[in-house]
């Protein structure tokens, strides 16, 4: 490892480059995005007729029964919402540290959030028995004084979820305005009109920019909080249970850092598509940013392994029966292959890759791993879920094992669909790489001669 | 969500089932599908493990071949004093009542399932269908009964018509007074379908903070075998179930049958020195003759402090009430 590796620099094209690669993509259209927006749009077709089919027929369409009452809807939330916490990481936690290279993936991961958590809240409607009563679960003043339930962990759900969007949305589109203000003289036809609506009469005076930067600061530090408690709440929903498997305290730091590790896996994924689709990003995004998301990526991963081994290790310890039993059935049961395949996935695989660097600065060697560790990541949410309430079968009569049916399936392909085409659409009209912060970071480079190797040096505003 | 146990007027309505007494002829499943109109899923549904039972029969077999015994265990919703399902529910479709019942409003359920999953007893019951009877059946539904639409969550009620039913014909007849303070209706006047329909007795229903009830005094006859099913929840629970002589421990949550536990659990009893003998266990309260059996007379073997705990702590106020076994006075007003 030379010190080069470690000094990340800005990007080496112009401002002006830098602005014609980040809106490169705006208002172009190619057959693969063509392909995969239609393919989407059959997706979430296919699941309207399968969540209008469930709304009908009842929630027998899906593949739940007696003692197994949740199933792939809230495995699938679990997903979602822990791919979009990237969002909040990757912002958030890297513009407080004032890492300078976060530029190129800000956006990203921000976009991710945008997407995938509408994708995640629509899970806990779907999977209701009556969804067309989901406002109960809203404060709404009535005149018999009936209220939700402030005492249950899925009322905070419902909180949490929605300040996590609301937050995400705003934090998002505060950063974007600039570009868009900037970007509105240059672009034609619709994309005009949207970026002139957007952009809310963005003119790029000091005073604006002030405010921009001053709320971008100000929500990394709000976000922060929220997007801790958002996957810490959803761990409650199991870990406030008596079930054995889901009746656990690590539950809240696990279900966030493993969160974070799917979330960065995520990023890496759109990363990859990225690259693979404009090669004009190529310059802006580069080794140098594969490397140091690597290594978050590899703490993180670290960090998930060692709650997730701690999840057991104190039950092994003193032998607790239902959760031995539990762990038995993980590793040994009818699911041991999966369960290993989890292991090696989440763990072995990322730490064997991720330890090298010349891995970590490979695109397409990350872009598989980032598929595998998301793969494992919704086994290992399967494993949370599922195992839980069969071992869990207080009935005598009733061992069936669960098994997703055709509706669950393809409502669960639809939110596929969502995401992915609603990413693809997303990189179509707004510029995904965010110009005005890789153009700030490249003007504020300075180059310093330290022992005679040339060392990028940042000023700090002001 | 549990209402003041402390307060005098606290009224808690329980259940005793004598786990002796079963012979697990399931006439009160029966009894319960009639009362309650609880859907019939079909073989189909059936088999896909969406039965809807509020009460069911827990067999339990222990012995090997040539000396097998099997125990039938009653299973209900436990009208539990802190109930797990009744914190989780995100829209309190499951409440606690003023007299102890655990009740389950339908109209306002969403179903969430949360409060199935948070059930240890496993008696909540979800309609993944639109509940449909058979033929003949479909003409026999109780019309005190709301019939559940599909989606929502249901369980044991106690059958809290028959209990809302007999207190308004005792407000009609001016009953209230006093001396029942806790319930104006007469002990034993107000009986839910399984115990109406149990043949053997096993299930004893009653005003469970009445010491005077036949319920606490079943109750308090048989103090050394009461147990509360999967207490270690802390669930409180007001179905009170009287262990049986020859398997003492079978109420114990490690030979519940609790998924794969249930095998291991069956082979522990096979072993003599896994279990306790019946003839150490053998309780003096036989199950022939209820009356005359002290409570102080415990079977050394057994755990002297029963795991009942004060849910009801008039019960445990007045152990005098114990010894005057009298079959269900009918009090004149």
């Amino acid at each position: 490892m030379s010190h080069q590796n470690l000094n990340f620099r800005a990007a080496e094209i112009s401002i002006p480059e830098i602005f014609d690669a980040c809106f490169e993509p705006i208002g172009k259209s190619g057959w693969r995005s063509n392909i995969v927006i239609f393919l989407s749009l059959c997706a979430i077709a296919a699941a309207g007729v399968a969540f209008a089919g469930q709304m009908y027929y009842g929630l027998g369409q899906t593949g739940l029964h007696i003692p197994v009452y949740w199933g792939v809807y809230i495995i699938t939330f679990v997903f979602w919402i822990g791919v979009a916490h990237a969002g909040a990481l990757i912002s958030a936690l890297l513009r407080l540290c004032g890492a300078e290279w976060k530029s190129a993936v800000t956006r990203v991961a921000e976009v991710i959030t945008l997407f995938t958590l509408p994708a995640a809240g629509s899970f806990p409607l779907i999977h209701m028995g009556r969804t067309e009563l989901f406002y109960y679960m809203l404060p709404i003043p009535n005149n018999r004084l009936l209220w939700p339930n402030f005492k249950s962990m899925l009322m905070w759900d419902v909180f949490a979820v929605s300040t996590y969007l609301t937050g995400s949305v705003l934090f998002l589109y505060v950063t974007m305005v600039p570009d868009l203000g900037i970007a509105r003289p240059r672009m034609k036809g619709p994309i005009k009109t949207i970026y002139t609506l957007l952009a809310w009469g963005w003119r790029g005076t000091a005073e604006e920019w002030k405010r921009v930067m001053e709320a971008a600061s100000l929500y990394s530090v709000i976000i922060l909080p929220v997007v801790i408690s958002v996957h810490t709440i959803v761990s409650w929903d199991f870990a406030m249970q008596v079930v054995p498997g889901w009746h656990s305290e690590v539950f809240g730091p696990l279900f966030f850092v493993g969160a974070l590790h799917s979330g960065t896996a995520a990023v890496f994924t759109m990363l990859g598509l990225l690259l693979w689709t404009y090669p004009s990003f190529r310059k802006l995004i580069t080794p140098v940013h594969y490397d140091m998301l690597g290594r978050v990526w590899l703490v993180l991963m670290l960090a998930w392994a060692y709650l997730f081994f701690n999840d057991f290790m104190p039950a092994y310890y003193a032998h607790e029966p239902d959760k031995m039993d539990y762990l038995y059935y993980n590793a040994f049961g009818p699911y041991a292959a999966a369960c290993w395949f989890l292991v090696i996935g989440n763990f072995a695989l990322p730490l064997f890759c991720l330890a090298f660097q010349e891995f970590r600065r490979s695109v397409l060697p990350m872009f598989v791993l980032s598929i595998i560790v998301n793969i494992a990541m919704y086994i290992e949410r399967v494993f949370i879920v599922i195992p839980g309430l069969e071992v869990y079968n207080g009935l005598t009569f009733n061992t069936i094992p669960y098994t997703a049916s055709v509706t669950e399936i393809t409502i669960i392909i639809g939110t596929f669909g969502w995401v992915i085409g609603g990413l693809t659409f997303f990189c179509r009209i707004f510029p995904i790489l965010p110009y005005w912060e890789l153009a700030e970071t490249k003007a504020r480079q300075v180059d310093v001669d330290l022992a005679g190797v040339k060392v990028a040096y940042f000023h700090m505003g002001e | 969500m549990s209402a003041s146990h402390e307060s005098a007027t606290h009224r808690q309505w329980g259940m005793t089932i004598d786990v002796d007494r079963c012979t697990g002829c399931k006439s009160c499943v029966i009894a319960c599908h009639a009362e309650n109109n609880v859907a019939v899923v079909g073989a189909v549904e059936s088999a896909m493990g969406r039965i809807v039972h509020w009460l069911r029969i827990e067999p339990i077999h222990h012995g090997t071949y040539p000396h097998v015994h099997m125990d039938f265990i009653p299973m209900l919703c436990q009208q539990c004093g802190t109930a797990p399902c009744e914190s989780v529910c995100p829209v309190f479709a499951s409440v606690h009542t003023h007299d102890g019942l655990n009740a389950q409003i339908y109209n306002r359920c969403i179903g969430t399932r949360v409060c199935a999953n948070n059930c240890p007893y496993h008696v909540r019951m979800f309609n993944f269908r639109p509940p449909q009877w058979p033929e003949p059946m479909n003409k026999m539904l109780n019309p005190d009964v709301t019939a559940r639409s599909e989606g929502v969550m249901e369980k044991c009620t106690f059958c809290v018509q028959r209990i809302r039913r007999g207190e308004l014909d005792a407000k009609i007849e001016k009953r209230a007074d006093a001396e029942r303070a806790l319930t104006p209706t007469y002990d034993g006047e107000i009986r839910p379908a399984c115990v109406q329909a149990c043949a053997s007795e096993a299930l004893v229903f009653g005003m469970l903070s009445d010491p005077d009830s036949t319920v606490s005094k079943s109750l308090a006859r048989n103090r050394h075998r009461s147990v509360l099913v999967h207490n270690e929840h802390d669930t409180r629970p007001n179905v009170v179930y009287l262990r049986p002589d020859r398997n003492p421990d079978v109420l114990e949550p490690a030979n519940l049958p609790v998924g794969q536990q249930q095998h291991h659990a069956t082979e522990a009893h096979a072993t003599p020195e896994a279990s306790p003998s019946p003839a150490a266990t053998q309780s003096p309260t036989a199950t022939q003759s209820p009356a005359g059996s002290p409570t102080s007379v415990g079977s050394p073997s057994i755990d002297p402090t029963p795991s009942y705990p004060t849910a009801t702590p008039r019960v445990t106020a007045s152990p005098s009430a114990a010894v005057s076994v009298s079959p269900s006075p009918v009090a004149t007003p």
